[in-house]
């Protein structure tokens, strides 16, 4: 079985970080549920897995701060746009049917890394998917690791193999922890050995091999005597940022990669959510076509069929709007249509006893000029009003989904969609 | 919504262009390309595809060694602002600058709107005004907003856009409608005070900061002034008025200092709509078009110190737009009022222009300047100039 494990947190920070501030109207931050659902559908994508885990921190102290309490220390709490993706975030993913796994005291790196080390033994293929370099430890022959970065907003994998980290590092796999206990990792707080960084830190370990063989040798005279002294001092703190550095593989989470496969989950649901937060793309990626029905966006509208027919000249105060050949004239359900040609349609407009809302009137405007029509009574334009944030009155919000209907086509999201949206939400 | 029909309307009626003028214009174009290209590839010594950054970006910095920049994801960055730090290392980047801006005026601008002339010849684009948040109009297919001012070769894009025979085009400007709305809202006794007596606005303005006669203001100093005024209600700081002006960066920061110092009001009216901005999560213009602004709390600096800048430049740029489009309906309803044939043909941000037959020439030219300058009752007067001209570049004045 090939499973796709990702770094749920690591991978939505990129997203938040690397894209900016997306809000719904309503002030709702979404730049890192967009970067994050961009990211996971191109790496299924890319990987087309058989089961997808996605590993998320806790907030409880990890085993790793009971070893050093200034581990993690220089991370400032998490931006309050951020925070408030969250649990939006893990919402989508459970309704789109993704396994989510966190588990206390351990960090996703940690549940990834059991993963990992279980796909091993059983000759899986497994690749992890992260924002961050701490997961490179983990590569081997079965389980690779994929970095994942936005690029203007669409996601962007690259794949670390071992071949790959031995030519960017110049360091085996396994040698990958020693280097993090000699050089420490600021992001993390971890201190390793103090004065001693990248350069240092990758010329020892190609020379000696191990952190044990480093110390084994410490009197060679390779090591410069500078380096030596600080070797000598921070000997302890070298060793525990070595445990701090190394992802646990025994964390007690399933891993039974069946027990990942997605789920069917909610479909309608996830729709919902997604369309409130106007990530319609989304939907569209994730639930399928056709998944989006006017329900999800106007609670009280129904599927009817609806009933066209021939104009009657009783409506007193209709929505216009031309649909290809014909106007549409319609109100509070009673739907009619006049062919753009006729006479009728000439008189209906130029009657000023007949109060007109336009769908969009500009081009209502547009279509009487060319027919030479002076057209009287247009009192509300749909489009205008929504693009200045102004209520529709009740009974057009049915119009919507007549709209739909009458189109024949299934809900995209094009800008009338995006303003009908707006505006049919506002009720 | 009455804006609607106005739109619609020059939509339906379109702009004549000259097409057999821009015909030739992009044959002199192309002939000014060909021979660029050639001696770009003599200077660099080899042949290869000037448009393709991957490839510039190969000539310039491996085959002749020039300092590398920036470097994109993609390679070697070759924009217009690396281009323009490497013009002293040798003579090619400049036939290169030319060469690009040749190239863009032909594809948006000439090829771009040869496409769009219609067999009647003349181009009908479209006007949108549900598009942009500060409320300006906007025009596309093809763009007739964003023709290029500046340069020469740009401006002579307009020569090709011209009256119908018999008929006479009229361009109405309004002057400094921004820095008038600006003194305005902010009140500011010395800025008004400058339009009211029908000064040179910037001429005072340099006068006022450098504490010198208004007849010692060099034009060099004038610009310096206009460059502030013009920015200041975007936000502008010390690097970009350096930039603009050539001013040493303490130079431009002492100048914005003593500008807010002599211009209170000015200076008031920034620090009073930034609280409300933050307050309140949006700005209004002078007639209550609001414009949500949720950046300005926001715990990034950048995304914040935007929307300061929006929360500023907002209500300025957002009346005026305002005001034009009231201009642009009174106009309207004038003409079709009185049973005149000219009509509005095209906005573009502070400019409105018509197409007259010549006999309602003079007519015509009242009505734009009285129903722009009466489009608001501001503190300060309104001024619209109207010139006119057979083509848009003459009469553009």
């Amino acid at each position: 079985m090939k499973l796709l494990a990702l770094d749920g947190n690591s991978i939505v920070n990129r997203a938040f970080f690397g894209i900016k501030m997306l809000t719904t109207k309503d002030g709702q931050y979404t730049n890192g549920i967009y970067g994050f659902l961009n990211i996971l559908h191109k790496l299924e994508q890319d990987v087309k897995p058989d089961a997808v885990a996605i590993a998320f921190d806790l907030k409880a102290k990890t085993f790793r701060h009971e070893m050093y309490p200034e581990y993690k220390g220089n991370r400032k709490g998490m931006a309050e746009e951020l925070a408030s993706q969250m649990p939006v975030l893990k919402e989508i993913l459970t309704n789109l049917g993704y396994v989510l796994v966190s588990k206390e005291g351990y960090e996703a790196d940690d549940i990834l890394g059991t993963l990992a080390r279980s796909a091993t033994e059983k000759g899986d293929e497994c690749f992890i998917a992260t924002g961050d370099r701490d997961s490179l430890q983990l590569a081997n022959d079965n389980v690779k690791i994929i970095l994942a970065t936005t690029q203007f907003g669409k996601g962007q994998n690259t794949i670390m193999d071992t071949a790959a980290i031995k030519e960017k590092y110049g360091l085996e796999v396994t040698q990958l922890i020693d280097l993090k206990a000699l050089m420490g990792d600021t992001s993390d707080n971890i201190p390793g050995v103090k004065g001693v960084g990248e350069k240092t830190a990758v010329s020892l370990l190609q020379q000696f091999g191990t952190l044990d063989n480093i110390y084994a040798n410490i009197d060679d005279p390779f090591i410069k005597k500078g380096v030596r002294a600080k070797l000598e001092t921070d000997k302890e703190m070298a060793y525990l940022s070595k445990q701090l550095g190394t992802i646990c593989t025994t964390a007690p989470v399933e891993t039974d990669p069946s027990a990942y496969v997605k789920q069917p989950g909610d479909m309608a649901k996830a729709s919902e959510i997604l369309g409130k937060l106007e990530m319609y793309t989304m939907i569209d990626k994730f639930c399928g076509e056709g998944q989006l029905t006017f329900e999800t966006v106007s609670p009280e509208s129904s599927l009817e069929t609806v009933q066209i027919t021939e104009f009657s000249d009783t409506l007193p105060t209709a929505i216009l709007w031309q649909s290809g050949e014909d106007f549409i004239i319609t109100w509070d359900k009673t739907v009619e249509k006049l062919s753009c040609d006729s006479e009728q349609l000439k008189a209906y407009l130029e009657d000023s006893t007949k109060e007109k809302i336009a769908f969009d009137v500009k081009a209502l405007y547009k279509f009487c000029f060319e027919k030479g029509i002076q057209p009287q009574n247009i009192t509300f334009c749909l489009t205008l009003a929504a693009y200045l944030q102004i209520h529709w009155p009740p009974a057009m919000q049915w119009m919507y989904c007549l709209w739909q209907q009458v189109q024949k086509k299934p809900l995209n999201v094009q800008t009338h969609l995006r303003l009908l949206h707006t505006v049919v939400t506002q009720f | 919504m009455p804006l609607a029909e106005v739109l619609a309307n020059m939509e339906h009626i379109g702009f004549a262009v000259d097409k057999q003028g821009i015909v030739d214009f992009g044959v002199k174009l192309k002939q000014q390309l060909a021979a660029d290209q050639q001696l770009i590839w003599d200077m660099v010594g080899e042949e290869f595809n000037i448009n393709s950054p991957k490839q510039l970006g190969h000539a310039l910095f491996e085959v002749l060694g020039l300092p590398a920049g920036k470097k994109t994801k993609t390679g070697y960055s070759t924009n217009a602002e690396t281009l323009e730090g490497l013009r002293k290392y040798h003579p090619v980047i400049d036939v290169i600058l030319n060469y690009r801006s040749y190239q863009k005026l032909n594809s948006t601008y000439v090829e771009g709107f040869i496409d769009k002339i219609q067999p009647d010849g003349r181009i009908y684009s479209t006007f949108n005004q549900t598009e942009t948040r500060t409320g300006r109009i906007s025009s596309s297919e093809p763009n007739l907003q964003n023709i290029p001012v500046r340069t020469q070769l740009g401006s002579e894009l307009r020569k090709f856009f011209v009256a119908k025979p018999g008929h006479i085009l009229l361009d109405a400007d309004y002057s400094q409608i921004e820095l008038r709305i600006l003194a305005h809202i902010s009140g500011d006794k010395v800025m008004s005070e400058a339009f009211i007596n029908g000064d040179d606005i910037h001429a005072r303005t340099a006068s006022q900061v450098m504490k010198l006669p208004m007849e010692m203001i060099t034009p060099q100093l004038r610009s310096r002034a206009k460059a502030v005024n013009f920015g200041i209600v975007y936000g502008i700081g010390a690097f970009s008025l350096a930039k603009d002006t050539g001013m040493s960066v303490k130079e431009a920061d002492a100048f914005i200092k003593d500008y807010l110092h002599n211009f209170s009001g000015v200076a008031d009216y920034m620090d009073s709509i930034t609280a409300f901005a933050k307050e309140h999560g949006y700005v209004t213009t002078l007639y209550n078009r609001k414009r949500l602004l949720p950046e300005v709390n926001n715990s990034n600096k950048n995304v914040q110190a935007a929307g300061i800048r929006m929360a500023m430049n907002t209500p300025i740029q957002g009346t005026s737009a305002d005001i034009i489009k009231i201009a642009m309906v009174k106009v309207y309803n004038r003409l079709k009022a009185e049973g005149m044939k000219s009509q509005l043909v095209l906005q573009v941000h502070d400019e409105l222009i018509v197409e007259a037959p010549l006999e309602e020439m003079e007519k015509a030219s009242a009505i734009l300047s009285q129903e722009m300058q009466n489009a608001a009752q501001l503190s300060i007067p309104l001024k619209a100039d109207v010139n006119s001209g057979e083509n848009w570049y003459i009469a553009k004045g």
